[in-house]
């Protein structure tokens, strides 16, 4: 495969490992200083009820549970929860009997997401440290996966997909919300490891 | 990544019944409002970017799939 050196992907700039690292130095580094994304997304009773620092740690792209017809009784995980703002309204759709599983590579997300949990008086939940492309669960254990604003951050892409559908049991569905790029950006941009991390 | 690549993977891993739905336009200054984005990098962008593509640098969608 050729690529042509005007449109490089970020993997061939600066290496998968490189982006992973500079991806989660920047997430590590914000905290959260806005509700702007959040009251930009969601609706505004879905803001008022949730914890401050769960709305201001939205740093998604859209709104993935809008289309997920999460129903009582679902299973459902956020992949790369982040602050834990969907994983808290998933589990409010999916009460009483379901559950939500808010799954994110950084401990120190997963630590604010559980506290904005309990804040918000939200018990089923639970919380798992992992990668999109490596996913600790089981196969066919969820019956939905959202992410919001997740997968683009992820180098292998299809290995990623192909977690996210060795997770979800047959019959299950996703709703993913991303980023797309219609036109690539100058290789100026393209190359500055921040740029990859939203 | 494109969109037609986003569905082409779902469709490699498995997924059937793909949609993308919910467009949202970014522009520069809507990503000037993510924190993850320095303002040195948004800066650069102001300055590499021609007009009409800062009025829209990406788009957001909503992809849905269903695993058979």
């Amino acid at each position: 495969m050729t690529t042509h050196p005007l449109t490089p992907r970020g993997e061939d700039l600066i290496g998968a490992d490189a982006l992973k690292e500079s991806v989660r130095e920047r997430y590590r580094a914000v905290i959260g200083s806005s509700s702007a994304v959040a009251e930009e997304l969601y609706d505004a009773d879905e803001v008022a009820a949730l914890p401050r620092d769960a709305v201001e740690g939205a740093l998604g792209v859209g709104h993935p549970i809008r289309r997920a017809a999460l129903a009582d009784g679902e299973t459902v995980v956020d992949l790369g929860c982040g602050a834990g703002i969907d994983t808290l309204l998933a589990a409010r759709l999916v009460a009483p009997r379901g559950r939500a599983i808010g799954l994110d590579v950084l401990p120190e997300m997963l630590d604010r997401a559980a506290a904005n949990a309990a804040a918000a008086g939200i018990a089923n939940v639970e919380w798992a440290r992992g990668e999109l492309e490596r996913i600790p669960l089981p196969d066919a254990s969820v019956d939905v996966a959202i992410s919001n604003g997740v997968v683009n951050l992820v180098p292998r892409k299809g290995r990623a997909l192909a977690e996210i559908f060795r997770v979800v049991r047959p019959g299950g569905r996703v709703s993913l919300a991303d980023v797309v790029l219609d036109e690539e950006l100058p290789p100026e941009v393209m190359v500055d490891p921040d740029a990859w991390a939203g | 990544m494109p969109e037609r690549v986003f569905r082409k993977k779902l469709e490699r891993a498995g997924f059937t019944d793909i949609g993308a739905h919910d467009e949202i336009v970014f522009t520069i200054d809507d990503l000037a409002r993510y924190p993850l984005f320095p303002a040195s990098l948004i800066e650069r962008m102001r300055r590499l970017l021609p007009p009409e593509r800062q009025a829209a640098v990406a788009r957001s969608l909503v992809f849905t799939a269903r695993r058979p």
